[in-house]
């Protein structure tokens, strides 16, 4: 007969509660094969059979919550008796009393008879201290009446100990100047109504798309005259500028919702997904809006190379405020981009393709692109997101009025 | 030479799927079918407590049933915590005789297992610490906290990493709030993405342990593993 006992697997342990039996009783186990799953010290570990044989006697049930070295089970032949100092009496054929039930040490017994203290496992006792729990009025559901953890939380569910959240400290000076916030606006009202009635099955952002068509013709003639001019610059460069633009005046969708409050960032931080063979990168072009088309074009250059080559730095990565991701080398026309949190918004542009179009009553063709706007609904509406959205398809439709001053 | 794991950033709609996934990694570890491996991954809007743990004691089921909150039990134990995208889980895989997993008792599988996410903190510019026996704070706040399961051949650790969860939402799901919780964002007082929080770990790895990591795929072993095992969670459910 071999005794399975729960292990001391770290000097600090001393319970541990059966969490589950893998194998039942006279169940044929092997050497080396799991079957008990025991939880101490914030860890679940299985325990191994100690020989082959059958589990002859499991001695504590699952939930049971027990000193470690403890002996829980017995492994033996099938048939095989059970020494009787477990205090388990073999049937036999005339009819007998009931078996002994297996007790706890009579350890607890005296501990409440001589020092007047509930008999507690050193867990129960932990929490009954962290939380002011007297365990004298604590009625104990362990072997033996003694008090375990699940007695003491269930005194607790009647005083509900909830430390709420302090407040938030001053902000770790980072190496970098995180986006300045120019306006703070209550999270309150009817605009807290509106989030709260659509964010019934959302908790974190509401993603709401909105779509419009956009004729690239001036925006592809402008490019083509300034690379004339300027050397080469990238047309999602001239679209980066337009969106920043755009944002000056629409700064609702340059913001975030942070508890409470939606803060609207003061700088302009437009991050641009780029692929590379590793997955989705985003680095950041701060300060879009004051940047020269120039600049902006110089910038991704140099982030795509360095996205490439794995050599972004965290500080080109961190502060965006808006995404724009180009899904138009890759043919696609309309898609609904995941708004990159904390941010309020991301715009996605879609291929530049010749479609058949009516202005003035005429059918003409037109290079036209798709721009997705997705836009988190608990911080702003339907409207206003279409109202930047038709910005941005302005400044993009007229570049000489609204990209001149590049 | 540097080791190479497989890196997984496997996360589904289902937060029972999404629990099936770790269990499965660990028995297909168990099993030498998989490779040492560090896994990504979220849930939605989802409370996940230990198995054993008292629900009653740690959860709000009436918010959660106010807020649409699923609630999930894991393999693992310790106490309830709540998950939504600010929140980075991370898992990590491995055999036991492997040298990380070489340790004197088990409570130093925390501290060892989770020193890459420890690094990944310092290196955003954070002072963190770990504290034991399962957690990494920041001053008096936690900012993420583990749990592990220890089987014959292989050990998995997993644990959580407040990026910028919502945090009214975790102080009304949770009722036992034994600290004070913080995220990267509010200590950064910048917006930080969840892919720089996972590109900042996985240098921690580096650092750390020396291990770089390739983006891998579910084996298709694994794939059914899980299929098995997703019912089971939803069975433990108590939503």
């Amino acid at each position: 007969m071999y005794s399975v006992i729960v292990p001391r697997l770290d000097p600090a342990m001393k319970t541990g509660r059966i969490v589950e039996w893998l194998k039942r009783e006279n169940e044929a186990v092997k050497k080396g094969e799991p079957i008990l799953v025991v939880e101490g010290e914030k860890t679940v570990f299985e325990v191994e059979a100690p020989a082959t044989g059958v589990l002859r006697k499991i001695l504590y049930p699952a939930g049971s919550e027990i000193e470690v070295l403890t002996v829980v089970a017995m492994i033996g032949e099938p048939g095989e008796l059970i020494p009787p100092e477990l205090g388990i009496v073999a049937p036999r054929e005339e009819v007998l009393p009931p078996p002994l039930r297996i007790e706890k040490p009579s350890v607890a017994a005296v501990e409440r008879a001589v020092k007047g203290v509930a008999p507690a496992s050193p867990l129960a006792r932990k929490l009954a201290k962290e939380y002011g729990i007297d365990l004298t009025t604590v009625k104990g559901t362990g072997p033996g009446g003694r008090i375990v953890k699940e007695d003491v939380l269930r005194a607790m569910e009647e005083r509900r100990a909830v430390v709420p959240v302090a407040p938030l400290p001053e902000a770790v000076a980072p190496a970098l100047k995180p986006p300045r916030i120019a306006k703070t606006i209550p999270f309150s009202g009817t605009r807290k109504t509106i989030a709260e009635r659509v964010s019934y099955s959302f908790h974190t952002v509401v993603p709401v798309t909105v779509t419009m068509e956009v004729n690239m013709e001036n925006l592809l003639g402008y490019y083509e005259s300034i690379r004339a001019t300027m050397g080469d610059v990238s047309l999602t460069a001239l679209i980066l500028k337009a969106v920043a633009k755009a944002l000056e005046s629409h700064a609702v969708f340059n913001s975030t919702l942070d508890g409470n409050e939606i803060k609207i960032f003061e700088d302009i931080n437009i991050a641009l997904a780029i692929n590379t063979p590793d997955g989705l990168v985003t680095p950041v072009i701060r300060n879009s809006n004051k940047k020269s088309v120039v600049e902006i074009s110089n910038a991704i250059r140099e982030l795509t190379e360095k996205a490439m080559q794995h050599k972004l730095k965290l500080e080109e990565l961190l502060g965006g405020t808006f995404t724009v991701t180009n899904m138009g080398p890759y043919d696609v026309e309309i898609f609904a981009p995941i708004i990159n949190p904390p941010q309020s918004a991301i715009l996605g542009i879609g291929r530049i393709a010749k479609r058949p179009v009516i202005i003035n009553d005429q059918i003409v063709v037109k290079p036209m692109a798709t721009l997705s706007l997705v836009f988190d609904h608990r911080v702003t509406d339907g409207v206003p997101a279409a109202e930047f959205l038709r910005e941005v398809k302005r400044l993009l439709e007229a570049p000489n009025l609204s990209l001149s001053n590049v | 030479m540097m080791e190479m794991w497989r890196l997984l950033d496997v996360e589904y709609r289902d937060p029972y799927k999404n629990m099936a996934v770790d269990e499965a990694l660990l028995i297909a570890v168990e099993r030498n079918i998989a490779p040492k491996t560090v896994r990504f991954w979220r849930n939605l809007n989802a409370v996940v407590i230990g198995r054993w743990q008292s629900l009653k004691a740690e959860v709000s089921l009436e918010a959660c049933e106010r807020y649409g909150t699923s609630v999930v039990s894991r393999f693992t134990g310790g106490g309830a915590v709540y998950q939504d995208h600010g929140n980075l889980n991370w898992t990590i895989i491995t055999r036991r005789d492997h040298p990380i997993a070489k340790m004197k008792g088990i409570l130093e599988v925390f501290k060892v297992f989770s020193s890459p996410i420890l690094e990944g903190i310092k290196i955003l510019g954070i002072k963190a610490e770990f504290k034991p026996p399962n957690s990494i704070f920041i001053n008096d706040k936690k900012i993420s906290g583990m749990a592990a399961y220890i089987k014959r051949e292989s050990i998995l650790c997993h644990g959580t990493l407040l990026v910028n969860t919502n945090l009214s939402m975790l102080t009304s799901v949770l009722k036992l709030m034994k600290t004070k919780v913080t995220t990267l964002q509010h200590e950064l007082d910048t917006p930080i993405s969840m892919a720089s929080a996972k590109r900042a770990i996985i240098t921690g790895f580096n650092i750390v342990h020396g291990v770089k990591v390739k983006q891998g795929k579910l084996s298709e072993e694994e794939v059914w593993i899980i299929k098995k095992l997703v019912k089971k969670y939803r069975e433990w459910s108590y939503a």
